[in-house]
């Protein structure tokens, strides 16, 4: 039986084996590339809501605090979304005509409650608690983004572990003094406050930050 | 935790062989089962295979080609799992935002579990509207914050889809109005004639307010009869007291004044009515870290070995019929002039130390007669009690808390099951309304139940599941859960309480008092209306009665409603009255028990008390007859032997169980499954003893029992490794603690634990730590209860995973509690030890994980990070206490075989999915909440804020949980006790779950005799 391979195919198993080994180092950085593209992490994503909100116009543009509609921010894990009936607070009396409120007037004749899509959804297996977050001076700014320039709420930053531990391996950087939490386009330095002494002021032990179970349970 | 039940059939056990062994060991021994006593060559080839748990499974072969492929693939697939983007989620917020609740965070409101009819006060976790768990209310006297497994599961019910969901007539789906027009017919027949055919039939009815309105429907035709039928009945209770008092009265014991305790079968730490109360109190005087060298000393004599006899100095196992021989042995010694036995009970030296100790201790001393005793038993009790002037100290008597208890015998055997079957086989009842009992099934045998019940023209069920008895019934009527209903109970002292709804009724139940109201009105009822004036009327005259039902509400007792003790003294002519003592019988009887975790069979359909190991056998899903050793040397049995059990001409098969400690001349089996109709995972789950029983004898009868020579593989969870002669359990008696504290440092071969370990040790850490968090479980307090298996299932989403996943040795717990025993076969000591995950700062499990999913904490927790579990399973290999547990199939989705319902998961725990370990986190949910807590409230944790779980439910306070870097802690400071001592402290793991040692207290002067 004559030989299949000629010598001169030597050369030719090499730049396979070489072009097979990059191939799959491509197929890996793509991947690693895939999982931290706005695609996969949502960053920037704008879901279609119920209502079309917009925290530009009332955060914004009327300086509502994020607090009077998100009031278990300060002591609880989750921050509490409006009930039909805080939004009714104000909407009984203006644009009580409005076509893009029909949704909010419905639910408070009929009950039902209004389903709003989540934006800033993280894995069910960690637990997030913005109480922990808000009392010890992390903006609301850090994980939402500009909420103020936002006419429909927008997923700003890509919530995945590597984006979180960022902050918890060094989180002087994103603390603000106690009345600075809620306000929007805080420059760190723009007051006293240095990072240290906000670690310092808040009792924050970076150590602790580190532990898996802070976030998973 | 491998089962070694593959063997049973061809590896019988020797117990002369045993015997012989037992009886050539010196000193202290600890054994966990028979099997390893015998040491059979089986049992060391089981021992030796390395996974003989899944050598058995290996059903099909697969060839090394397909597992090769197999790998292949997994590997390739394995990098794809975390690749699909969430789902999209929802936020629903409330339409009107109720008032105090803040989303994310809990709310506890104050309600009350039923327990055999008596009120177990609760404090139920409710996240926006879900109840999720029940845990004690502090309050409370019966429960004082700790909750027993049985209220505990009764969460689980709630949501149990097997429920009845509608209103039945004759079996087809109906409506209320149809059923209020039927009421209305019968109205106007009882009416006409007074209610002359009307019967109701009820449990234990402690509820004041379902008294006054049965008490309404009475007055209304007074020809009606109201009938009691409680299958763990308390008749013994109420007749020996009507017959030494001349009135029916509850005893009420204080164990906490109590320095010498006498049980007569009575398992007070774990059946008779105010239990956890009794465990409390009890313990409080046994446990040597609170009370150096002054503890409270048990003696008990019963007639099946339970965690009362377990937990006394002193146990004697007497078949039934002859605890009164006992007792009437001691009341000789009392001169009370009771006639004596016909026949000793025990050797007269014996009882003559007794009878000194119980004496010497007078008002300080207690006899408690056990719930499952004739008249008799409870009488010469309370007469010895009367004389050793302890009455109004440790044991007082208050008026009968439940409302249907009769003042007299005959007015007893008036209202009794037996007389109501008769008059229905006579066709004297033409109605019939069972409300909340489930006669056809616990019905004893002899009075054919269920054909007198065919026999009656109009029959009505009111109840949580359309059961046996509903499916006889023309009517049938779904019941509110107690989490569903505005109700109110009684306390075993008495007290009353609130019993309110933490969610509208699920399947369309009503209350009791509906029901009730229903029947006198035929009209529907707004039923926290009918609540509010039952109240607003007894407590007439008050001025502010708004004040009063919120005050109430909120603290889930009635103030000062516990009942006032009443003065009372033996009448003059009682002995005349006690019945002349009976030849003990010589043939071999059948003794009945309510199940510990099932009891009467009503809650068959929980699969947490399904899955709850016994405390003494650890059988799971079944029930066995327990054999003593003794009789199964005489009849050749074996545990997993089947055997016909025969009372009169009844026959029943049950699995064999040979259980140490059992008296010789009896076997017992538990009351409370072989039920047909429970629904999906009750039914069918072990053999129905009530088809045994007879109203005449209702706790023990003759039996005949022959072998089958079929076998039946009993699902336990009992651990079949041998425990290689270590010193797991260290116990020591009280003389030997006063004499070296620290003797639970130098018990056996001392081996020092090594200092130096080959790898980097993770404590003291690299990162600084704020908190040293620690456990310590004193073994003087625990008493095998499982409050806190139940307790530790509820708060961390534990899946229940069934008999054939039990018998695999795949059960979920977290926490587990080993049985020891030690001494002679026929009459051993038996021990507790719960144990969990250690927290090893040295953990063997941390090493050997490839994908470092669990790791250490810099305050000491071994953390379980479920996201990054692979799989592997070597951390399980290598942990030396075996408390880590494996999701082998998919326990937890909807797909699963027992599907736990979704709304009572705890949000704040990991519902854990196939192929990821678990474990003990010491509850680091509650930790990380309550330091968040604490930082945004901007101060320190303080000791006992922080709760575990399985810490809240003990009883007996046997759990202490704490930060050990906290010097003033409780946990710092039991650290540091001589008793204290380390598991394994020898292979360098250090624990930070430690033990102390238990200290019993036997009687000096009858240890010499019995030695």
């Amino acid at each position: 039986m004559p030989q299949v391979f000629q010598p001169r195919a030597n050369p030719l198993v090499a730049v396979v084996l070489v072009s097979l080994a990059l191939i799959l180092l491509a197929i890996a950085g793509l991947m690693m590339a895939f999982g931290s593209s706005p695609y996969a992490t949502g960053a920037g994503r704008v879901p279609a809501q119920p209502v079309p909100f917009s925290h530009e116009h009332h955060a914004g543009g009327l300086g509502v605090d994020c607090r009077y509609c998100h009031d278990s921010v300060g002591e609880s894990s989750f921050a509490g979304v409006p009930s039909t009936d805080t939004c009714m607070t104000c909407h009984s009396q203006i644009w009580t005509n409005a076509q893009m409120l029909e949704p909010v007037r419905q639910s408070l004749v009929t009950g039902d409650p209004i389903e709003w899509v989540r934006v800033h959804d993280l894995p069910d297996f960690v637990y997030f608690n913005h109480a922990a977050h808000v009392n010890s001076g992390v903006g609301c700014e850090s994980c939402h983004g500009r909420v103020d320039q936002m006419p429909l709420m927008r997923q700003d930053k890509p919530l995945t572990m590597q984006w979180c531990l960022d902050c918890h391996r060094d989180p002087a950087g994103a603390l603000r003094p106690p009345g600075a939490v809620t306000e929007m386009g805080y420059e760190p330095g723009e007051d006293d406050w240095t990072g240290t002494a906000l670690l310092q002021h808040y009792g924050i032990e970076r150590d602790h930050l580190l532990e898996c179970t802070i976030c998973h349970r | 935790m491998h089962d070694m039940s593959s063997l049973n059939g061809h590896a019988r056990v020797d117990l002369a062989r045993i015997r012989e062994s037992l009886a050539s060991t010196s000193g202290a021994r600890y054994w966990r089962s028979l099997e390893e006593l015998a040491q059979t060559e089986e049992f060391g080839a089981f021992l030796a295979d390395e996974f003989p748990a899944i050598a058995r499974l290996w059903e099909r072969p697969v060839s090394r080609r397909t597992t090769l492929k197999l790998m292949a693939a997994s590997m390739a697939l394995a990098g794809l799992t975390a690749c699909g983007r969430q789902p999209t989620e929802h936020i629903v917020p409330y339409t009107y935002m109720p008032e105090h609740v803040v989303p994310g965070r809990p709310r506890f409101y104050a309600t009350s579990a039923l327990i055999g009819g008596y009120a177990h006060g609760v404090l139920a976790e409710s996240h926006e509207g879900r109840p999720t768990k029940l845990e004690g209310n502090p309050d409370h006297p019966a429960t004082l914050g700790a909750l027993d497994a049985r209220a505990q599961a009764s969460v689980l019910s709630l949501y149990d889809p097997d429920r009845s969901s509608g209103i039945r007539e004759r079996g087809d789906p109906s409506g209320i109005g149809s059923l209020l027009t039927e009421l209305g017919e019968r109205r106007r027949a009882w009416n006409a004639d007074g209610g002359a055919g009307l019967a109701i039939l009820t449990g234990t009815v402690t509820s004041p307010s379902e008294t006054a309105a049965i008490g309404h429907l009475l007055e209304r035709w007074p020809q009606a009869r109201w009938y009691t039928h409680e299958p763990v009945d308390r008749d013994g209770v109420h007749a020996g007291t009507r017959l030494l008092h001349g009135r029916p009265l509850e005893p009420v014991y204080h164990f906490d004044r109590a320095a010498v305790v006498l049980s007569l079968d009575a398992d007070f730490l774990q059946s008779q009515p105010g239990f956890l109360r009794h465990a409390r109190d009890f313990a409080a005087r046994r446990r040597p870290r609170d009370r150096e060298g002054d503890l409270a000393r048990l003696y008990a004599v019963e007639s099946t070995p339970s965690i009362t006899g377990a937990y006394a100095d002193h146990c004697r196992r007497l078949a039934h019929p002859r605890i009164e021989a006992c007792a009437r042995q001691l009341a000789r010694a009392f001169n009370l002039g009771v006639t004596a036995p016909l026949e000793n009970a025990a050797r007269p030296a014996w009882m003559t130390s007794l009878a000194a100790d119980l004496r010497q201790h007078g008002a300080q001393a207690v006899l408690v007669p056990g719930d499952q005793q004739p008249a008799a038993v409870h009488a010469i009790a309370h007469a010895i009690n009367h004389a050793l002037g302890c009455v109004g100290r440790t044991v007082e008597f208050i008026e009968p808390v439940s409302g249907n208890i009769a003042s007299s015998a005959e007015e007893a055997d008036a209202g009794s099951l037996a007389t109501l079957t008769r008059r229905m086989h006579g066709g004297e009842v033409d109605s019939l309304i069972v409300l909340e009992s489930n006669p056809v099934y616990t019905a004893p045998a002899d009075l054919a139940f269920a054909e007198a019940y065919r026999q009656v023209p109009w029959r009505l069920h009111w109840g949580l599941y359309q059961d046996e008895t509903a499916e006889l019934s023309h009517w049938h009527v779904p019941a509110a859960h107690a989490l569903e209903s505005w109700a109110d109970a009684r306390a075993h002292d008495g007290t009353a309480g609130l019993i309110q709804p933490l969610i509208e009724p699920l399947q369309g139940g009503r209350t009791a008092l509906q029901m009730l109201s229903a029947i006198e009105t035929s009209a529907e009822a707004n039923a926290r209306e009918l609540l509010r004036q039952h109240w607003r009327q007894r407590r007439g005259g008050l001025d502010d009665f708004e004040a009063f039902w919120r005050r109430a509400l909120h603290d889930g007792v009635v103030p000062d409603s516990a009942a006032t003790p009443v003065r009372t003294r033996p009448r003059a002519d009682w002995l005349a009255d006690l019945p002349a003592p009976a030849a003990a019988p010589s043939e071999l009887l059948l003794q009945f028990r309510p199940d510990p975790a099932l009891w009467d069979g009503a809650d068959a359909n929980n699969g947490w008390l399904q899955e709850l190991p016994q405390p003494l056998t650890k059988i799971t899903w079944d029930n066995a007859a327990l054999v003593s050793p003794a009789l199964a040397e005489a009849r050749g049995l074996d545990t997993g032997d089947e055997i016909e059990l025969a009372v009169d001409d009844r026959r029943v098969r049950f699995p064999v169980y040979v259980l140490p400690g059992q008296p010789r001349d009896a076997v017992t089996v538990h009351l409370g499954h072989g039920r047909e109709r429970a629904g999906r995972i009750g039914n069918g789950v072990g053999r129905n003893a009530y088809a045994l029983r007879s109203s005449e004898r209702p706790w023990s009868a003759p039996v005949s029992l022959t072998a089958t020579g079929d076998q039946h593989e009993l699902a336990t969870t009992q651990s079949h490794h041998s425990i290689e002669g270590r010193h797991m359990i260290r116990a020591a008696d009280l003389a030997t603690y006063r004499e070296q504290p620290d003797f639970a440092h130098h018990v056996g071969e001392h081996v020092p634990a090594p200092e130096e370990s080959l790898y980097p040790e993770p404590w003291p850490a690299e990162r600084e730590p704020r908190h040293a968090w620690s456990m310590v479980i004193d073994l003087s307090a625990c008493i095998g209860c499982n409050a806190c298996v139940t307790a530790c299932q509820a708060e961390n989403n534990i899946p229940v995973v069934g008999a054939d996943e039990v018998r695999r040795g795949r059960e979920m717990h977290w926490i587990r509690i080993d049985r020891y025993f030690e001494g002679a076969l026929d009459g051993p000591n038996m021990v507790f030890q719960p144990v969990t995950c250690m927290h090893c700062e040295n953990a063997p499990c941390e090493y050997v994980c490839p994908v470092e999913a669990t790791q250490h904490s810099a305050d000491g927790l071994n953390e379980m990070i479920y996201n990054r579990c692979i799989g592997t399973r070597y951390c399980s290999q290598n942990c030396p206490y075996k408390v880590r547990v494996f999701n082998w199939f998919d326990y937890t989705s909807e797909q699963a075989k027992f599907p736990a319902p979704r709304p009572l998961n705890n949000p704040d725990v990991t519902v854990r999915a196939q192929g990821v370990m678990e474990k003990c986190t010491y509850c680091v949910q509650r930790i990380r909440s309550v330091q968040q807590r604490a930082g945004v409230e901007d101060r320190a944790v303080a000791d006992g804020e922080l709760q575990t779980a399985c810490q809240q439910a003990c009883p007996t306070q046997a759990i202490v949980f704490g930060d050990r870097m906290n010097p003033a802690s409780q946990v710092s400071r039991l650290s540091e006790h001589p008793l204290n001592y380390a598991m394994l402290a020898e292979l360098n793991t250090r624990p930070r779950t430690t033990y102390l040692a238990a200290v019993r207290n036997p009687n000096p002067a009858l240890d010499e005799e019995e030695g």
